[in-house]
């Protein structure tokens, strides 16, 4: 906290709007989802719900068999109109929750990253769109988990 | 000079760019265990935030999930050539790192 009070008094003699953002900001990552051990958690926390609907509107591309679970490429593309949010999730990994996009007008309908799973699991991309969430899955086998012990 | 530990890069696209970028970062769960048995540390990076010509445009938080050396792609819409692509990231120790690229 000191460290951030830090941050925002250098930003309010910055400018008052940049400070707004700021703190918007920083409010609104769910830094206890990203250490909740179970899906649950992670997911109300950061959903607020675990209503979502399929959707294939959104692309997920994974590979089908991962040797090694510690560098897992994901892409993941959506034409769902103007998105909010994006999450990112592997149930059954120690920590469940992966990414939180939090997309602009100008952002979300692509990106791509690399994740570790723990072993063979589904992976879960989560899209706000218009106030409602969409999801789509992919079965990925791991051969040699990736997030150790 | 340090060495570079943040590489970004982007790239045209049909309305924008594919910005790019590759973290030099251990991303450790807390769960591994060193060489002596005892836990090594969680440190991971908390966010990543783009900019263009200094609006923000597009944050992605990461979890210790998140493979080591995180290498992430992000499309940024609305971007023309000369515009500065900017990127920020802080980690849970407080480390963090900017780059910057213009547009080309």
């Amino acid at each position: 906290m000191q460290n951030l009070s830090a941050v925002a008094a250098t930003w309010v003699a910055g400018g008052g709007g940049m400070f707004y953002s700021m703190l918007a900001n920083a409010a609104s990552r769910p830094d206890a989802a990203f250490l909740a051990k179970d899906v649950d958690t992670a997911m109300m926390e950061v959903l607020g719900t675990r209503e979502a609907t399929a959707s294939d509107q959104i692309k997920l591309d994974a590979p089908l068999q991962a040797e090694n679970g510690a560098v897992v490429p994901i892409e993941v593309s959506t034409t769902l109109p103007s998105p909010e949010s994006i999450v990112v999730v592997v149930p059954n990994n120690p920590t469940p929750l992966l990414s939180v996009i939090e997309a602009t007008p100008r952002s979300g309908n692509y990106f791509r990253m690399r994740i570790k799973m723990a072993g063979t699991d589904n992976v879960m991309v989560y899209v706000k769109s218009g106030g409602q969430w969409y999801v789509t899955s992919q079965e990925v086998r791991v051969a040699i988990g990736g997030c150790g012990g | 000079m340090a060495k570079r530990r943040t590489r970004l890069k982007a790239e045209i696209m049909d309305n924008g760019i594919r910005a790019t970028c590759l973290i030099k970062h251990p991303m450790e769960t807390g769960n591994r265990l060193d060489s002596d048995g005892n836990k090594i540390p969680i440190h991971y990076i908390k966010y990543v935030k783009f900019s263009i010509n200094g609006e923000h445009v597009g944050t992605l938080n990461l979890g210790p999930g998140v493979s080591a050396d995180p290498y992430l792609s992000f499309d940024i819409a609305d971007v023309k050539v000369g515009d500065t692509l900017a990127l920020q990231w802080e980690d849970n120790k407080g480390e963090s790192d900017t780059a910057e690229r213009v547009v080309k």
